[in-house]
């Protein structure tokens, strides 16, 4: 089970990186939306979780472009504050608000995971 | 006609011993007398007697008119015969020849005038002399001489006697006209004057015109028989009637004193006239000069002497192709005279005159006359008719004043209110006499002093106006009002006092207090957003390591971990409402809400979370209030409400939970027996991030302070520090489909 994470904050994706390893994931890092599509085409994660507000190229881009790859791939949205109003984030399979705790992000991989039949 | 001429000298008579006295009884006779009428009766009569004659035609030529004709004990009969043909024969030779013409008996004619034979038996006609010319004559008929009782010769004694009287007539009648001519200048100027005194009092333009026009109709040898002013209206470009008058509208014997009398009925010597005649404005011929209208583009003679400031005396109206058929028509006239009315170089209009009853033909001494009196009222009609717009424009100002909603009041240099409209008085409730005459600070403050702040006071120091905004301007009184404070100045630039203009700006203060609240917090809402993302990253990366040191860590350094970890959450936890409050949720639209279900699962909440000392008494009322908006949105208003209520209470306590509808509003009380809350606090309780409690975040309130608004309700909070506080939310109902709503 392979997960990208993309996030410009190199602590965050440290931080991401070794919680989910200890979930036993492989984990692939990106810095930008940029990387993040190299990385999508390249390594072909199980599941996405991206930043919205990022330099360059945002998350909501980012999800249109990976949706238009590939439209079944799970991708969560994780933010610094809540866009769920904004509508073209509906096409992200869920939305999580980025916590220290990161139990809520680690149960909706695990839901994912157990909708998509990725697990099996 | 040689043949019929008596020799002067033919026969010397008595009279010629008399011929001085009878020059002096007749010189004593007429020179009293110097109206012209009156002179020439007298003449008659007295020649007839110093001469023996029966009777007596004296004759004038008089240009143009033709001849005046003065007689003495001439039967009426005769007097037409003498002064038809046979008469004019006469006079014409006597007048040609300007010498006497005598005949002694009239039976020896045998020329035209033979006829005169069948009524008169002897005459003598001399002729008048002025100068060169011959003015008239004396025609002296059926000698009756005391000396032979039958027809009597006339001497040549008598014949020079004649003459001499002729002469004496002739100088008599010469000074009667200069005194005519006289009186009548003086007439005419004594009126000038006395219409010209009588105008310059009134200011009145319907009385001064009535006047003026009367003055000139007047049944007298001065008046006509009809005259009409026309006013021109710049404007509209058209000669305007203004008014009309006719001596069928006075009385018909109505001299220019009656006419004085009745509109000046104060001048003392008039005042025993009681016959007053009241001069009717609505008769016929007023209504129909009013109504008359024309352009002044449109060429005719009055609108001529419009324009070139001419006067006209048209003679044949109804040949003349310069003649307005209107004038024609509206007047049936055959001959008028017009005279334009200029003050001060200034065409005004125009008088019309004619003289229709009569037929007196209007002479150029008439339009002379009627110009220099034009000329002496015009600039006295302009100053009425000026007046008049000034009053008109005095009024509308004071409607103007009356009417205006705003306070509006003039203060003097001591304060006193020296006038005020009517909305001081309704908004005071005081009487117009109990405000004006006395000071400002009396009426509005009740008090005995200005106010520390006054407006009036800065205006006076200042000479500038002062705007300023008071809460409670006048006694009592709780609203928010603009005060707006100029200075008044006299022609001489001093400071005469004050014009205040207050309104009542409570509404308008409201909504900017509001406006300056959304506007708050959309910056507030910019602001946080940005913070939020910019510390969230950080925290994140704190608490989450903080985690992972927690677990590996020994005690006692798990437990400093621990530390950290909790205090991230805490941050966290602010930050997620802070991001709640900001977030961009106002979809209010969709759904119907029963709001007393919708309250009663918010207090069922709320009494899980209260500990059991604070107890939630609830007074829903029956029927259902059914709104539009967002379900989870006015749920979470109403836990920070009730939330809010809990808090204020210290030990233990009660909150009334009650809703009612009123009209088609939904009303939401909630009442806490709290602390209250102070008036300072009071106007920040809805400021984001404002709060008394030590645990507080100061979003609560805001944030339903928020909803409601995105509801298009209105919270209000009335307390009183000690005895709580009462929040009151009043919602729009739903337009009335409520039968549909039931089914939600």
């Amino acid at each position: 089970m392979k997960i990208l994470i993309v996030d410009d904050d190199p602590n965050l994706r440290q931080l991401y990186g070794v919680e989910l390893e200890e979930e036993g994931y492989e984990i692939v890092l990106a810095a930008s939306g940029k990387e993040a599509l190299e990385k999508f085409d390249t390594e072909s994660p199980d599941i996405v979780t991206l930043d919205i507000l990022m330099p360059g190229m945002d998350g909501i881009e980012v999800l249109r472009k990976m949706k238009e790859k590939n439209p079944e791939l799970p991708v969560i949205m994780s933010t610094a504050y809540d866009y769920r109003d904004d509508f073209s984030v509906w096409a992200s399979e869920a939305y999580v608000v980025k916590s220290a705790d990161l139990s809520e992000l680690k149960d909706t991989i695990k839901r994912l995971i157990k909708e998509k039949n990725l697990g099996a | 006609m040689a043949a019929i001429i008596q020799q002067k000298n033919s026969f010397p008579g008595n009279i010629l011993h008399d011929s001085s006295k009878a020059s002096y009884t007749f010189a004593r006779a007429i020179t009293p007398v110097s109206e012209l009428n009156e002179l020439l009766n007298r003449m008659s009569e007295t020649v007839s007697s110093l001469l023996d004659f029966k009777g007596c035609v004296i004759r004038l030529k008089e240009v143009p008119k033709g001849w005046i004709i003065s007689s003495y004990n001439i039967p009426y009969g005769l007097l037409k015969i003498l002064s038809g043909r046979l008469g004019r024969h006469i006079s014409d030779i006597v007048f040609e020849q300007k010498t006497p013409l005598v005949v002694n008996n009239t039976s020896t004619i045998n020329n035209e005038l033979k006829v005169l034979s069948l009524y008169v038996k002897s005459f003598a006609s001399v002729p008048l002399i002025k100068g060169e010319n011959v003015i008239g004559t004396i025609e002296l008929y059926n000698r009756q001489s005391s000396v032979s009782p039958d027809i009597s010769s006339f001497t040549s004694a008598e014949i020079i006697t004649l003459e001499g009287l002729a002469l004496l007539a002739s100088m008599a009648i010469d000074k009667a006209y200069a005194c005519n001519e006289a009186r009548r200048g003086n007439e005419k100027l004594s009126r000038l004057l006395f219409i010209n005194s009588a105008v310059r009092g009134t200011l009145k333009l319907e009385r001064l015109l009535r006047l003026v026009l009367s003055s000139i109709t007047v049944n007298d040898d001065l008046g006509f028989n009809r005259a009409v002013l026309f006013l021109f209206d710049s404007e509209k470009r058209v000669l305007k009637g203004r008014m009309g008058v006719t001596p069928g509208d006075l009385s018909k014997t109505g001299s220019f004193e009656q006419v004085l009398a009745r509109d000046y009925n104060n001048i003392p010597n008039m005042t025993n006239n009681n016959k007053r005649v009241l001069l009717n404005c609505d008769s016929r011929f007023n209504k129909i000069s009013c109504n008359i209208e024309i352009p002044v583009d449109y060429n005719c003679y009055i609108t001529r002497a419009v324009k070139e400031k001419l006067s006209f005396n048209v003679k044949d109206a109804r040949q003349d192709s310069n003649v307005s058929p209107i004038i024609l028509n509206n007047f049936n006239t055959d001959a008028y005279a017009i005279v334009p009315v200029i003050a001060r170089d200034k065409t005004i209009g125009v008088l019309w005159v004619d003289n229709v009853y009569s037929k007196r033909e209007i002479t150029d001494d008439d339009i002379e006359f009627l110009s220099g009196f034009a000329n002496e009222v015009a600039s006295t009609i302009e100053n009425a008719r000026l007046f008049e717009k000034v009053c008109h424009a005095e009024n509308e100002l004071e409607n103007i004043f009356e009417s205006i909603s705003d306070m509006i009041y003039i203060t003097d240099m001591e304060f006193k209110i020296v006038r005020a409209n009517k909305s001081v008085s309704e908004i005071v409730g005081k009487h117009i006499d109990e405000i004006t005459g006395r000071r400002c600070f009396e009426v509005f403050h009740n008090t005995g002093s200005p106010c520390e702040h006054c407006l009036h006071t800065k205006t006076i120091s200042s000479k500038k106006s002062q705007i300023s905004e008071v809460k409670g301007f006048f006694h009592e009184n709780e609203e928010t009002w603009l005060l707006s404070n100029s200075p008044m100045f006299d022609p001489f630039g001093n400071i005469t006092g004050s014009v205040h203009i207050v309104r009542n700006i409570s509404e308008i203060s409201k909504l900017r207090e509001q406006l300056i609240m959304s506007e708050k917090l959309a910056s507030l809402g910019e602001m946080a957003a940005g913070v939020a993302h910019a510390i969230r990253n950080p925290l994140v990366s704190v608490g989450g390591f903080a985690r992972r040191l927690e677990k590996d860590l020994e005690p006692p350094l798990n437990d400093y971990a621990n530390i950290i970890v909790k205090e991230v959450a805490r941050l966290e936890g602010i930050l997620k409402e802070t991001i709640g409050f900001v977030r961009n949720n106002s979809d209010t639209s969709g759904e119907k809400v029963e709001i007393n279900t919708l309250l009663a699962s918010a207090v069922e909440l709320m009494e899980n979370v209260f500990d059991s000392n604070i107890s939630i008494e609830r007074n829903i009322c029956e029927t259902p209030l059914y709104i539009t908006g967002n379900s989870g949105r006015l749920k979470e208003a109403f836990i920070n409400l009730i939330q809010n209520a809990g808090q204020a209470i210290e030990s233990s306590g009660k909150i009334i939970v009650k809703t009612m509808r009123k009209e088609d509003k939904a009303i939401i009380e909630i009442t806490d027996q709290g602390a209250g809350i102070s008036e300072k606090e009071m106007r920040h309780i809805f400021d984001p991030f404002f709060t008394t409690k030590p645990n507080g975040s100061g979003i609560g309130l805001a944030m339903t302070h928020r909803i409601i608004n995105e509801h298009n309700g209105i919270i209000d909070v009335n307390s009183e520090p000690g005895s709580g506080a009462n929040f009151v939310l009043t919602l729009p109902l739903a337009s009335t489909d409520d039968d549909n709503g039931e089914g939600i």
